[in-house]
């Protein structure tokens, strides 16, 4: 029988409360734990303190937590509870400094939200230096790290500890897929060889930055880009031209895929062979997929995927992977992408 | 079903056989009776196979026990009655007892979750004043045995007792040593080879009045070792004893297993060792032998205050049940437990057997291993692949740091080494330890490697080289007492802090009991306390760090207990004997 990781709720391990089951839960890179859900049938008016809003929600596995985040808005009479990732609260905090004036330095809007509440810790830099010359608008803290994340050409995550980090892709495979596991179908609507992005200069006035990867546009083509960063506020020339590099950088230039992934621990394995435990497998990790040539680079005969969405329901004999530059297909994933850019303020 | 006087059924306290009495008669009949069948939950798993399906058995659901009865009366008003009285044991939790006819073996019970009764219509009943109904039971998968059992791990020698230890043999003269096949002597140990099942008898009357553990170290070279018995023959003429295993694991160096064995008798004229191989014609046979000794001292590692051990769990399937870790006099500190079935390797979770480099290690009795290590240079573990079974381990540490309120980083690798070489991947990651104020040890979880990093066969010499070290020597202060890989994919955890000041009600505790869910009570629980009978026992979920869904699995299931601030912690293991249809005891 496949092992079980367990669920505490406010400090209280949800089986010391009542049985439980079905537990699911979602990675996202950029964010890392992102959501989660479990069934429990409880009798009709029983409360628990452990049971409220905002308690936090730790998926464990021995000592080890591997998925932490909030529990949303219980419904006694439903059976399913559901808790978003602790990368969610990025949403929820505004980009404040100490003196409560607005500010765009990533560290100081991330410590001093940590310190109004937000359930992070920072050890390592995420920009000290302001981002944007003024600061218009008011942006949440996840726009902002977004937008330093797109000039380093880098992703951000909160790991299952708290901590936020902004690393680059992945270039070391974690697992490997065996031959004639998966078929991915490639896509260009996402794809752009040119990149252009209009912004507002230190004085206010309107400009361009540019930039382009010229060996996809013999390739695939000349596709253009249009990016509008105005809503961050006044930033300079160079800062524009790498938010737009940043772009390029993160596979805007490269043909996106139609499918997803779907692993067994026969198919999926590590380095040396030994299959996968399907717990382990998270978004953020780099896949190579062998037996698929890869069409986008010269004589490979494996594609290598970042993931950027693991759905995993615990125990299971398979997990959900969805690859970087996955298009959006269905109505539910365009939808979503296009709320998500509407709160974090980013056109 | 037979009349005989020595079956019986009862529903609760309800005798389906031979109950009613002055007001109606209860007769349970055999046509269409069926105890039902746990039912498995097969999952089909996609592979890679050409033809056919990789199928696991995820567990099992319920059982259904149906059978009719037959109400008799010389009334209507008897018959309902009747009707009434059996309806009172259904539709809640109760217990179906069954003893076969022959009265040989033991009751079985099955666990009724709930139930029900349906009435069969019969014009011609009423006339002759009976009734027939069809009873409807739901019931756990697994039935059990009427009585619950306890396992106690090991003996433990009182409180104060000098460990003792002394040699059988060394393995250094064949003189005492006579078998079925040549009895040669090599180097240190004793060998034997060339037949498909191999008996060795070491010859020599050894004194274990006191010393009742006989512990050796043995190696298969060559060959598939199947199966490993061990006997004695006592002194004073008795029958022949197997004797029991207790605890096993590496020997003092690479090939080597070490087991040790529980004799109960005072003393003993010789211990044989019978060796049996698969695949003989294929792959040969060798059996090694050395280092038997006597001691009085359970196994540990380091100190008293970790130790392996076995517990026989009996039953035919896998069982609920209450496990409890004691001491008589020390509150138990800061408790790992981790159980995991026999899967016959040699894996023990401590790695510090396997530390080939650090610096000067400090000796220090109060600690886990016995001593401390500094790790400015890295601590190296040179880990046989055959002692890691594959699978999702967790690294846990106890560490130290002498700078307290500083965050500190940890680095670790692992890597396969094969002769001389790292080969293949070097899994490696890195952990921010937070210290206490006051500077106390603490576990840190340092990462969740798949291990071995490379695949080998099972007969591989090669070991899995595993580093720890401060990410700065000249930043931090940290001090490991011992590194434990904890395989999770075959064994379960449990962290629970029982504090260690000194015992009491309400305070730091000398006893924790780990409760499995039941079907009277579906929510498992932990308890800690001071008093043996539990009346002072509360609830530790708040104290727990991990906490595993624990599942024991017959005949036998390993322990591994760390208990920092308690010598010789005893575990045992009270559980009702669990078995597929029909006890067996």
């Amino acid at each position: 029988m496949q092992r079980r990781r367990q669920l505490r709720v406010g400090g209280v391990w949800l089986k010391n409360i009542g049985p439980w089951s079905d537990l699911a839960y979602m990675h996202r890179w950029p964010g890392g734990p992102y959501e989660a859900s479990w069934s429990m049938t409880l009798p009709q008016g029983f409360r628990h303190p452990a049971l409220q809003r905002g308690q936090l929600v730790e998926v464990m596995d021995g000592m080890g937590r591997v998925w932490s985040g909030l529990l949303s808005d219980p419904d006694p009479g439903e059976s399913t509870f559901k808790a978003t990732g602790l990368c969610r609260e990025a949403e929820q905090y505004l980009c404040f400094d100490a003196a409560g004036n607005t500010t765009s330095v990533p560290d100081v809007a991330v410590d001093q939200a940590i310190t109004r509440g937000l359930p992070w810790v920072r050890r390592m830099s995420l920009g000290a230096t302001a981002f944007t010359a003024t600061t218009d608008p008011l942006n949440f803290v996840s726009a902002l790290l977004d937008s330093r994340a797109d000039e380093l050409g880098q992703r951000w995550r909160v790991d299952p500890d708290g901590e936020v980090r902004m690393l680059p892709d992945p270039t070391v495979p974690a697992w490997h897929m065996t031959p004639g596991s998966v078929d991915l179908g490639l896509s260009s609507d996402e794809y752009a060889s040119h990149i252009f992005l209009r912004y507002r200069g230190p004085t206010g006035a309107y400009a361009t930055a540019a930039t382009s990867d010229d060996v996809a546009a013999a390739q695939f083509g000349h596709r253009e880009f249009a990016g509008d960063a105005t809503g961050l506020g006044r930033i300079t020339a160079g800062k524009a031209a790498s938010l737009a590099a940043g772009v390029l950088a993160k596979g805007k230039a490269r043909l996106g895929w139609t499918s997803g992934i779907e692993a067994t621990p026969v198919e999926l394995t590590t380095a040396g062979g030994v299959p996968a435990d399907l717990s382990l497998v998270v978004a953020g990790d780099l896949i190579r997929i062998h037996g698929l040539f890869d069409e986008q680079a010269s004589a490979r005969a494996f594609v290598d995927v970042v993931v950027a969405e693991s759905q995993y329901t615990d125990s299971d004999q398979s997990i959900s992977l969805t690859p970087q530059g996955m298009t959006e297909r269905t109505l539910a994933d365009v939808l979503e992408a296009s709320l998500t850019k509407a709160g974090r303020r980013r056109k | 079903m037979a009349d005989t006087a020595a079956h019986q059924l009862f529903l609760g306290d309800f005798d389906l056989i031979r109950g009613g009495g002055f007001d109606y008669r209860m007769e349970t009949l055999a046509e269409g009776a069926s105890w039902g069948n746990a039912e498995p939950i097969e999952v089909v798993v996609r592979s890679l196979f050409g033809d056919g399906s990789q199928v696991t058995t995820e567990g099992f659901d319920n059982r259904e026990v149906t059978f009719d009865v037959m109400i008799s009366a010389d009334t209507s008003t008897g018959l309902a009655l009747g009707e009434a009285d059996l309806y009172r044991e259904l539709v809640r939790r109760n217990q179906l007892k069954w003893t076969p006819p022959d009265g040989v073996a033991p009751v079985t019970v099955f666990e009724v979750l709930t139930s029900s009764l349906t009435h069969q219509f019969n014009d011609e009943d009423d006339l002759l004043t009976q009734r027939r109904f069809t009873v409807r039971l739901v019931c756990e998968p697994f039935s059990h045995s009427l009585t619950e059992v306890v396992a106690v791990a090991l003996e433990q020698p009182a409180n104060g007792v000098t460990p003792t230890v002394a040699a059988i043999d060394d393995g250094t003269s064949a003189a005492a040593w006579t078998g079925n096949r040549p009895i040669q002597q090599v180097g240190n140990y004793i060998k034997v080879d060339g037949a498909k099942v191999m008996t060795v008898r070491r010859n020599g009357t050894f004194d274990t009045s006191v010393t009742k553990y006989i512990s050796f170290e043995y190696a298969t070279p060559k060959g598939e070792l199947a199966f490993l018995a061990v006997s004695v023959v006592p002194a004073d003429g008795g029958v022949v004893q197997n004797v029991k295993l207790v605890a096993r694991g590496p020997g003092s160096s690479a090939r080597w297993n070490r087991y040790t064995v529980l004799v109960t008798g005072p003393s003993y004229t010789a211990i044989v060792f019978k060796a049996t191989y698969n695949h003989f014609e294929k792959k040969g046979a060798e059996f090694n032998v050395r280092k038997v000794t006597r001691s009085n001292q359970s196994p540990l590692v380091g100190t008293a205050r970790q130790k392996f051990r076995t517990l026989d769990v009996a039953g035919g399937v896998r069982t609920q049940g209450s496990l409890a870790i004691e001491h008589e006099a020390s509150s138990l500190g800061q408790v790992l437990a981790y159980t995991w079935p026999d899967e016959g390797s040699g894996y023990l979770p401590p790695m510090r057997p396997w530390l080939t480099s650090s610096e000067t290690p400090i000796q220090d009795s109060t600690l886990v291993s016995g001593t401390s290590t500094r790790i400015d240079t890295a601590i190296t573990y040179d880990v046989p692949t055959a002692r890691l079974p594959e699978g999702a381990y967790q690294m846990v540490a106890r560490v130290r740091s002498n700078i307290a309120g500083v965050a500190q980083t940890i680095n670790w690798t692992a890597q396969l080494r094969v002769g001389t070489s790292g080969v293949g991947t070097v899994l490696s990651g890195s952990r921010v330890v937070s210290p206490p104020a006051g500077g106390g040890w603490v576990y840190v979880v340092l990462g969740r490697p798949m291990l071995p990093p490379a695949r080998v066969r099972a007969n591989s010499t090669a070991v899995v080289r595993v580093t720890v070290a401060a990410a700065s020597a000249a930043a931090s202060d940290i001090d490991v007492d011992e590194l434990w890989m904890f395989n999770m994919s075959i064994g379960a955890l449990l962290q629970v802090d029982c504090g260690n000041t000194a015992p009491a009600p309400g305070g730091s505790s000398n006893r924790l009991w780990l409760d499995t869910q039941t079907t009277d009570d579906p929510r498992p629980a932990i308890y800690r306390g001071f008093s043996a009978d539990r009346s002072d026992a509360f609830d530790a979920g708040i104290n727990t760090a991990a906490w595993d869904d624990q599942q024991f699995v017959p005949p036998t299931m390993n322990v591994f207990t760390v208990t920092p601030n308690a010598l010789d912690a005893a575990v045992s293991l009270r559980h009702f004997p669990h078995w597929h249809t029909h006890a067996a005891s």
